[in-house]
C-alpha cells in the first residue's frame, strides 16, 4: 500500500514539474507576446532579415607599362550621427580640430542647426588616413561614426588629367576617358539577403540575389613617361613665350598607339577649385585648328601624283608677294626662285598656291581624304571633333588658294599626326588608337608610296636647312614642317584673321630612316618677338623626342655625322659646365 | 501508468532537450563560422585595398616627376647641355 503511495507520489511530482514546464512556457510565451511587444520589436527590427547592397569598386586605368593613372580605394570618412552628444566634449573637439587642421569655430558653425538630421558630414572630414581615423577612435567622440567611401587616385596628377578625366561625388565617368568608359569602368554593385544580430552585425546569409560585377582595368597605350615629358616641355614653353595655351601628341608610327596627349592649361584632378572647363579640355581630340604650312607637304604630294609637277621644277615666287584675284598673298620674305620642294623647304605661300593651281583639284582633295584630313577617329572620346574639308566640288579659286596655304580645312593635332604618320610609313595609312584592346586599324593602299617616299626626303630638308633647324636632333634623322597659322577671328569681323595672333605648329617624324614617332606640337598664340612655328614649335619637338627616343631605347640611325660635330674641344667642354635645371622654373 | 510509459515520456523529454540544445548549438557553430568567413573576406578585401594604395605610391614615387625633383633639388643633379653619342662598336 506504501509502496503504490509512493508509486502515485512520485509520478504526480513528475507530471506536476512537467505541467509546471508547460505552464511557464505560455506564460512566457504570452508575455513575450503581449507584455514586452514594444521591447522586444525594438529588437528585432535590429535583428531582421534585410536586402544588403555588396559595393564594388570602380576599374582601374593604366598606361601601356601598367603604371597606375586612375584608382580607387576605400577610405573611412567621419560623420556626426548624434549632434547632441558630439557637442557634450568640447576638449575632445578641440583635439579633433587640430587632426583634421580644423578651426573649432568653424566646425561650430558647420554643425550650427543639424541636431535634427541623422548625420552630418564634416569638411575636411572625408576619405581620412588610416593613421588620422586611429587617432579619431582614440578621441573617444561620442555621437561619431566612421563610414567607408571610395576616393579617386591620379598619381600622374595634372600631366594627363585632361586626358583621363574625373569623377564626380557618386564615382561616375563626370568627364574624359572616365566618363565614355564609365560602364567598363564602373562595373556593378551586388545584392544579397543577410540575417543582422541586434549590432547591425550580419550574421548570416540567405541568399545572394546579384553577384557583383568588379569594374574593368583599362589599358591605355599611353607611355607615362613620354606623357609627363610632353607635359613638362608644353608648360615650359607656354610660359616662356607666354602663350595662350598649347598641345602635344606623340604616336607610334607603327602601330597608331598613342604615346602621349598632353594639353595645357590643365587642372589637378585631387583639387576641384583648380577646374574650369577650359582646364579640361583636351586640345589634341577636341580642338581643330587650320594646319597652315603643315599641309604643304601633301600639296606637294598631290602635284607630284597628278605627274604635272616634278621636284625639279622651278616657280618664280619674286618679289614675295602676289595678287590673286582682289587679295594680296605674300611670303615672311623674298624667297625668289624657288624648286617645287624648295618651297616646301623654305614654306613659301606664293611657291605652294602656284603648285596647287597646276593640279587638278579632286587630286589635292583624294590625297586630304586619303590621309584622313577633315574624318574623325572615333577614339570614343568626349566631345571629340571631325575636323573639316569641304568637298572639292564646292571649292572656289579663293579656296584653293586657302587651302595651299593651309586655311580652309581643320585638323585635330591628332588628325596631324595622323597625316604624317601616312608620310612616315610611305602612304600607308594606320588609324591612332587610345585603348590598346582595340584593333590595330592599318588602311593598305599603295596608290601615293613613291609620292611620300620622296615627301620624306624633302622634309628632312626642312629640318637641315629649311625653316625647322631648331627641330634637328643630334644622331637621328628627323623630317618634319613647321606651320604658322592666323587666328580666325570670325564674329562681326567676319572672314577675317587676326595680324597679332597666331598659331604655331611643327609636325615631325623621327627617325626618318626607321620611322617610329609622329609628334605634333601646337602653341597657342605665343606673345614672343618670333612667334612662327620654326622658334616656337619646332625646339619643344626636339626635347620631347630627344627625350622620347632615349626613353624607347630607339637607336641613333645617324651617329656619325654627329660625332664629327662634336669632335672640337670646346664643344666638349661645355658637355660638363654646371647649369640649372631647365625645368626648375616650372615645377 | 507503467514504469515503461514514465521512462519513455523521460527518454523524449531529455531527447527533446538534447536536441533543442544541439540546434543552438549547431546555429552557434554556423554563426562563429560565418563570422570567421566574414573576417577572412574583410581580411581580404582590406590586402586587396592595401594593394592598391601600394600601387598608387608605386606609380606616385616612380614617376618621372618626382624622381627629376629629387634628382634636381636633392641630389643637385642637372641636364647635360650637350649630349656625346659614342659609338660603341667603332
Amino acid at each position: 500500500m506504501i509502496n503504490s503511495i509512493k508509486k502515485i507520489r512520485r509520478v504526480d511530482i513528475l507530471m506536476f514539474f512537467i505541467l509546471m514546464t508547460i505552464l511557464i512556457i505560455i506564460f512566457r510565451c504570452f508575455s513575450l507576446q503581449y507584455t514586452d511587444t514594444k521591447k522586444y520589436s525594438n529588437l528585432i527590427s535590429k535583428f531582421e532579415i534585410k536586402e544588403h547592397v555588396i559595393k564594388t569598386s570602380r576599374g582601374s586605368i593604366v598606361d601601356r607599362n601598367n603604371v597606375v593613372l586612375a584608382e580607387s580605394i576605400l577610405l573611412d570618412s567621419l560623420i556626426i550621427t548624434n549632434t547632441k552628444e558630439f557637442l557634450k566634449d568640447s576638449e575632445a573637439i578641440k583635439s579633433l580640430c587640430i587632426l583634421l587642421n580644423k578651426d573649432y569655430k568653424s566646425l561650430l558653425k558647420e554643425i550650427a542647426n543639424r541636431e535634427n538630421k541623422s548625420f552630418t558630414y564634416l569638411k575636411k572630414g572625408r576619405y581620412l588616413s588610416e593613421n588620422t581615423t586611429n587617432e579619431i577612435k582614440k578621441l573617444n567622440l561620442k555621437g561619431i561614426e566612421f563610414i567607408k567611401e571610395f576616393q579617386r587616385y591620379y598619381p600622374e596628377g595634372e600631366a594627363i588629367s585632361s586626358l583621363i578625366g574625373l569623377t564626380d561625388f557618386h564615382h561616375n565617368g563626370q568627364m574624359g576617358l572616365e566618363k565614355s568608359f564609365n560602364k567598363i569602368l564602373s562595373g556593378k554593385d551586388g545584392k544579397k539577403i543577410v540575417m543582422r544580430d541586434r549590432h547591425g552585425k550580419i550574421v548570416k546569409e540567405i541568399k545572394k540575389l546579384m553577384k557583383p560585377i568588379e569594374g574593368k582595368k583599362l589599358f591605355l597605350t599611353i607611355d607615362t613617361r613620354l606623357q609627363y615629358i610632353a607635359y613638362r616641355e608644353l608648360k615650359k614653353q607656354i610660359y616662356q613665350v607666354n602663350a595662350k595655351s598649347g598641345s602635344i601628341v606623340i604616336m607610334d608610327t607603327t602601330n597608331g598607339d598613342i604615346l602621349a596627349s598632353a594639353s595645357y592649361p590643365s587642372h589637378d584632378p585631387h583639387n576641384r577649385k583648380t577646374y574650369s572647363p577650359e582646364k579640361e579640355r583636351n586640345r589634341v581630340i577636341i580642338d581643330s585648328l587650320e594646319p597652315a604650312s603643315t599641309i604643304k607637304p601633301f600639296v606637294l604630294a598631290a602635284a607630284l601624283h597628278s605627274e604635272k609637277v616634278n621636284l625639279n621644277d622651278s616657280f618664280d615666287t619674286n618679289p614675295g608677294y602676289k595678287v590673286w584675284g582682289n587679295k594680296t598673298y605674300e611670303d615672311i620674305k623674298n624667297f625668289g626662285q624657288l624648286t617645287s620642294e624648295g618651297v616646301v623647304i623654305k614654306s613659301s605661300n606664293i611657291g605652294s598656291i602656284m603648285i596647287l593651281e597646276k593640279i587638278n583639284k579632286k587630286i589635292f582633295y583624294d590625297l586630304l581624304e586619303h590621309v584622313g584630313i577633315g574624318e574623325k577617329i572615333n577614339l570614343n572620346f568626349p566631345s571629340e571633333v571631325e575636323g573639316f574639308l569641304s568637298h572639292y566640288s564646292e571649292w572656289k579659286k579663293s579656296d584653293i588658294r586657302s587651302l595651299a596655304q593651309g586655311y580652309s580645312c581643320k585638323v585635330t593635332p591628332l588628325q596631324l599626326a595622323r597625316a604624317y604618320s601616312a608620310i612616315a610609313n610611305n602612304g600607308l595609312v594606320i588609324n591612332p588608337r587610345l585603348i590598346k584592346s582595340n584593333n590595330i586599324q592599318i588602311y593598305e593602299d599603295a596608290k601615293y608610296e613613291k609620292e611620300f617616299k620622296q615627301i620624306k626626303n624633302v622634309i628632312k630638308k626642312v629640318v637641315q636647312d629649311g625653316s625647322a633647324k631648331k627641330a634637328a636632333i643630334e644622331g637621328y634623322t628627323v623630317g618634319g614642317k613647321t606651320g604658322t597659322a592666323e587666328v580666325y577671328i570670325g564674329g562681326a569681323k567676319k572672314n577675317k584673321y587676326s595680324d597679332k595672333d597666331h598659331v604655331a605648329l611643327f609636325a615631325g617624324i623621327t627617325p626618318l630612316n626607321n620611322p617610329k614617332l609622329v609628334i605634333v606640337v601646337v602653341i597657342d598664340q605665343p606673345k614672343s618677338k618670333k612667334h612662327y612655328g620654326g622658334y616656337v614649335a619646332a625646339p619643344v619637338f626636339k626635347k620631347v623626342a630627344t627625350d622620347s627616343l632615349r626613353i624607347l631605347n630607339i637607336k641613333p640611325d645617324n651617329i656619325i655625322k654627329y660625332q664629327k660635330k662634336v669632335s672640337s674641344k670646346d664643344e666638349n667642354q661645355d658637355i660638363f659646365t654646371l647649369k640649372n635645371p631647365e625645368v626648375s622654373n616650372v615645377f | 501508468m507503467s514504469n515503461i510509459k514514465i521512462y519513455t515520456i523521460l527518454f523524449l523529454i531529455l531527447a527533446n532537450v538534447a536536441f533543442s540544445f544541439g540546434i543552438v548549438w549547431l546555429e552557434h557553430i554556423t554563426r562563429s563560422q560565418f563570422r570567421a568567413i566574414q573576417s577572412l573576406s574583410n581580411q581580404q578585401y582590406d590586402l586587396e585595398i592595401e594593394l592598391k594604395k601600394s600601387r598608387i605610391e608605386k606609380s606616385k614615387y616612380g614617376s618621372l616627376g618626382k624622381i627629376e625633383k629629387i634628382a634636381q633639388n636633392e641630389l643637385k643633379m642637372y641636364i647635360p647641355k650637350k649630349r656625346v653619342l659614342i659609338n660603341i662598336y667603332d
